[in-house]
């Protein structure tokens, strides 16, 4: 199609980034990929990635993991222009919504990592400053707060109950329908 | 684990938890100190309220007739157990609910007096009806505070608008009053324009500085009518063609007012099982029809066709009454849940607030 851009548009899709980790593996990635982090953004946009851009909060295995992540959602988002969101004819409607439940199966997916691994990847989230994995992952942590009793969510999370007897007393008295 | 979550981090998971079911929030306040802090905290409150941008379904009003020897009273029902808002019920069997916004239900009481109930502050304020007959009413309920962001308003100030139908002479006039809390009296009343008869009544629809108030049989909309805010004036808003052909008798149709995207009035009628939305793009002038959901194989099949008998203001939720209970429908994602048993229910009035009370006084 005519709108796929200008020459200028395809030779910054097709530039590559180095991204190094803390354990020092090179991952080369479009800058498509790369500029999901806005912190990694405004460093192209610095001009401060010559010889690799090195991540030293983030290891291997989980830089691995926010690159699938980050590919993923760049061909979504690409794919995303000129798509409908609001109501329309059913057709267009049909193709929103193929589009989204493949992204979403996705996101599950990705998902089914232990606790320890979704912490790492909310850290990852915070410091590359990915809005889309920042949320997905802390989703995933309030959800499954969900239907728990205070003593389970501490138990899960590993959490030190410091609040005094009178103190947890005072807010049971203040919220009693929520314990019933 | 947790130790490796940085304050910021745990704010950013407790912003996400689901607003629909209250009890999580607060159950989450009784983890530790650092967690009831962050969720007594105004500004957390403010960003989760924000976070989630229109506050969430907790019931809705389910208005009945009560006869002697019928069990079937009026009632708010709660959508998630355990609720914060089943306490405080007006302590009488046979109240009405006009409509419902803002926190806050208009009810009407069977000794011709008004109740503005906030079922999360569980206070109720009585009011007389305003001073003028009428055969048939409706009546709309709405915040009165400058910039308020109705996220999570209760009690005072409020505003209330009262649509009264009356024969004067052969011709059936429509006349409007406006009571605010802040002076506490009925405005003049406002005679305005002869219209259609009006028989059950559906709640009314606010967009920016204009109420609608819905005509016809309770499931069926025939006209609208439109108050302005600002100049108090009524005036007549045409329907689709279409539906205004549709007999008050048809089974297989119902309506219901919705706010659209763009914030403008549209009109959403189930028709043969098919959802349909009509809107009123500026450029064209009159109504637009979209064809958006076929309910097919969203909800249970049964005989006799589904009804629609609910909205849920500034999203795109309706409510549809099946053999097996009561659904509710996004029109964007498609959706349902179930959120109510079968009964033969009127058009409900859905409740919707956040309820974010501040804990920090519990804390030493």
């Amino acid at each position: 199609m005519a709108s796929a851009g200008s020459g200028d548009e395809k030779a910054a899709a097709a530039a590559m980034i180095t991204l190094i980790s803390s354990d020092n593996e090179k991952f080369e990635v479009t800058e498509a990929t790369a500029t999901l982090s806005q912190t990694i953004r405004h460093m192209i946009e610095d001009g401060c990635t010559d010889g690799g851009v090195p991540l030293p909060n983030v290891t291997s295995k989980i830089l691995a993991r926010v690159i699938e992540y980050c590919k993923k959602h760049a061909t979504a988002a690409a794919g995303e222009e000129g798509s409908s969101s609001s109501f329309s004819d059913a057709a267009f409607l049909e193709v929103d919504r193929a589009f989204l439940e493949e992204l979403e199966e996705f996101d599950d997916a990705f998902l089914e990592v232990d606790r320890a691994t979704l912490f790492d990847l909310i850290l990852a989230a915070n410091y590359l400053d990915i809005k889309g994995l920042l949320n997905l992952t802390c989703q995933k942590v309030a959800d499954s707060v969900k239907g728990k009793t205070p003593e389970q969510i501490r138990e899960m999370y590993n959490i030190v109950n410091d609040l005094t007897p009178e103190e947890e007393a005072e807010i049971r008295r203040e919220t009693q329908w929520a314990f019933e | 684990m947790a130790s490796m979550l940085l304050p910021e981090l745990v704010e950013e998971i407790l912003l996400r938890i689901p607003p629909d079911e209250p009890a999580h929030l607060v159950r989450a306040a009784l983890v530790c100190k650092p967690w009831c802090r962050i969720i007594s905290d105004g500004g957390f409150l403010r960003r989760y309220r924000r976070f989630h941008q229109s506050p969430p379904l907790l019931g809705y009003i389910h208005n009945a007739y009560h006869h002697i020897g019928k069990s079937e009273i009026a009632r708010l029902v709660p959508t998630s157990l355990p609720s914060p808002v089943i306490a405080s019920s007006p302590h009488c069997y046979s109240w009405w609910a006009l409509d419902c916004r803002h926190g806050r239900v208009l009810i009407q009481m069977p000794t011709d007096t008004l109740v503005v109930w906030d079922p999360i502050a569980g206070s109720q304020q009585q009011l007389s009806q305003p001073p003028y007959l009428y055969l048939e009413c409706m009546g709309a309920v709405l915040c009165a505070t400058d910039g308020c962001d109705h996220l999570d308003c209760h009690g005072d100030p409020f505003v209330i608008v009262f649509v009264g139908t009356q024969y004067v002479g052969d011709d059936m006039l429509t006349w409007t009053s406006m009571y605010s809390s802040k002076t506490g009296v009925w405005s003049a009343s406002k005679t305005s324009i002869s219209t259609n008869f009006l028989t059950w009544t559906k709640p009314s629809l606010l967009t920016k500085d204009t109420l609608y108030f819905p005509f016809g049989n309770g499931m069926i909309i025939k006209s609208i009518l439109m108050y302005d805010l600002c100049t108090h004036e009524l005036s007549a808003v045409s329907m689709p063609g279409e539906l205004s052909m549709i007999d008050m008798e048809e089974e297989s149709s119902s309506s219901s007012l919705i706010k659209l995207e763009d914030g403008g009035l549209g009109v959403v009628a189930l028709v043969d099982n098919c959802i349909y939305i009509w809107s009123r793009p500026d450029s064209i002038g009159g109504w637009v029809k979209h064809r958006v959901v076929e309910l097919g194989m969203l909800l249970p099949q049964q005989p006799h066709p589904h009804k629609l008998i609910g909205f849920a203001e500034g999203t795109y939720t309706i409510f549809i009454s099946t053999n097996v209970g009561i659904f509710a429908l996004d029109l964007k994602s498609r959706q349902v849940r179930k959120v109510g048993t079968r009964r033969a229910y009127f058009p409900i009035l859905p409740y919707m607030s956040f309820y974010t009370p501040s804990l920090a006084l519990c804390l030493v």
